[in-house]
């Protein structure tokens, strides 16, 4: 198919490059109106002879319109809202590059977290655990009968000297008696003495043994220690008449 | 300085200052600036997730790649050397991104069907309403042509539809596409060339399958 019957001897010679195939390859280009001042007059004259070329720039035009009118598609709010997350994380990551003292920082901040996550799913049993066992204390504590010792306390600036609890009830035969004792922080008789030792006869000496060992004594105190300590003990018979 | 600032702008050409504000948006990355990222988002998520979802024809699969993209600019802005215009490099991730999703999608998911296709469609895309004036009727038929063309979009070969589609609806020129696409500048104008024929052949069979009424005229005797 030829074209340009209608225009001037130069523009016809033109116009025989631009046979129908080949404006067929250009029209989109032409319609977009993007071709050359030189293509752009050949094709032109060509489309307004040339029929089919005239039907195919309509079809084209169309479809281009149509292409180009096609709706946007719409970004979903999701996907939005992702790309907002992706964005912050990905800054905070570029800040946190960008020098040591704030990698630091970041590091520490993340252990805290990871630790404080660690520990919170015990906080609560915990702290549950304790205001029970709390609980628990407050029903029992009225059944709970302790009776402190507070007769042995003695306090701290007395000091006392050994003394009789209980006399033995084996007596002696001699009269008079002057033992010196060595009572233990127990309170027990770990040695004696006479003074008149000579002039004691062997059944005395055993009857003044028991008399010493089996009476019972309250050790000397020195602030507030029971210790280990001597006494002269005056022992003289009594007799009871009656 | 404020002053002097704008007059040396004022003497820019719109592709100086398109260049100048890529600088700055990307200097503003770099330096982990709050707005900067803001803006990025909010200059990019619209039409990366519509190129997303014309190469895939999948709201979701769109939204996990327009998720990949963003995730690689804001690890790799760093390493963009300026080469090539900002919305060139990201059209490139996005690209790349969609072609390997579909690669794993033929692996993974080719038995697969959805259930929310239909629910999907209806929520995500914009109302078709052009203008206030519409009638239903050119509703209606604006509407089906709409559906026709996804339709036609959607059923060229993998291959032509990138360039299409960064072509006609993006508007990228032929260089842009070709550095997008990595290709050279001729297979960029044949990918488009075969994409267009195969579209208008789409839609020319599809419509003589179902003719439109036609309306003849006659002489009434």
């Amino acid at each position: 198919m030829r074209a340009g019957n209608a225009i001037g001897t130069e523009d016809s010679e033109v116009m025989e490059d631009f046979g129908c195939k080949s404006v067929r390859r250009s029209m989109w280009d032409y319609v977009a109106g993007s071709l050359d001042e030189v293509d752009r007059h050949g094709v032109g004259y060509h489309v307004q002879d040339c029929r089919d070329c005239e039907l195919h720039r309509k079809e084209v035009r169309s479809l281009r319109s149509g292409l180009k009118n096609l709706p946007p598609v719409h970004v979903p709010a999701m996907l939005n809202t992702r790309l907002r997350v992706i964005a912050s994380r990905e800054r905070s990551r570029r800040l946190v590059r960008r020098d040591f003292q704030t990698w630091l920082k970041d590091q520490r901040s993340r252990a805290r977290l990871f630790v404080d996550n660690l520990l919170k799913p015990f906080a609560v049993p915990a702290a549950g655990g304790i205001l029970a066992s709390f609980l628990c204390f407050g029903v029992i504590v009225d059944t709970l009968h302790v009776v402190p010792d507070w007769q042995k306390e003695l306090p701290a600036g007395i000091s006392t000297e050994v003394a009789f609890d209980d006399i033995s009830p084996f007596s002696c035969g001699r009269k008079d008696v002057l033992v010196e004792l060595s009572v233990d922080s127990n309170g027990k008789v770990t040695d004696w003495k006479l003074r008149e030792a000579a002039n004691a006869s062997p059944e005395e000496l055993q009857e003044i043994g028991n008399l010493v060992l089996y009476s019972t004594f309250t050790p000397a105190v020195r602030s507030g220690w029971p210790i280990s300590s001597k006494r002269w003990v005056f022992m003289s018979h009594i007799n009871v008449r009656g | 300085m404020t002053g002097a600032y704008l007059n040396l702008n004022s003497n820019l050409t719109p592709e100086q200052e398109a260049a100048l504000e890529d600088h700055r948006l990307i200097e503003g990355l770099r330096a982990a600036e709050e707005s900067a990222y803001e803006e990025l988002i909010q200059r990019f998520q619209t039409p990366v997730y519509n190129l997303a979802w014309r190469l895939l024809n999948d709201p979701a699969d769109a939204s996990d790649v327009v998720q990949e993209v963003f995730l690689k600019i804001f690890r790799n802005v760093g390493n963009f050397r300026g080469d090539s215009t900002l919305r060139t490099w990201v059209y490139r991730i996005a690209v790349n991104e969609s072609h390997n999703r579909r690669r794993w999608l033929f692996r993974h998911r080719r038995g697969e069907t959805g259930i929310e296709e239909s629910f999907e469609d209806s929520e995500t895309r914009e109302r078709p309403l052009m203008d206030e004036g519409e009638t239903p009727f050119d509703f209606t038929m604006n509407r089906e042509a709409q559906i026709l063309l996804e339709e036609a979009l959607e059923a060229i070969n993998p291959v032509f539809r990138p360039a299409l589609v960064l072509r006609e609806m993006e508007e990228l020129s032929y260089e842009e596409i070709a550095a997008v696409l990595e290709v050279s500048i001729g297979t960029v104008k044949s990918r488009i060339l075969r994409g267009r024929e195969a579209l208008r052949r789409y839609l020319a069979n599809r419509l003589e399958c179902a003719p439109a009424m036609q309306l003849v005229p006659r002489i009434v005797k």
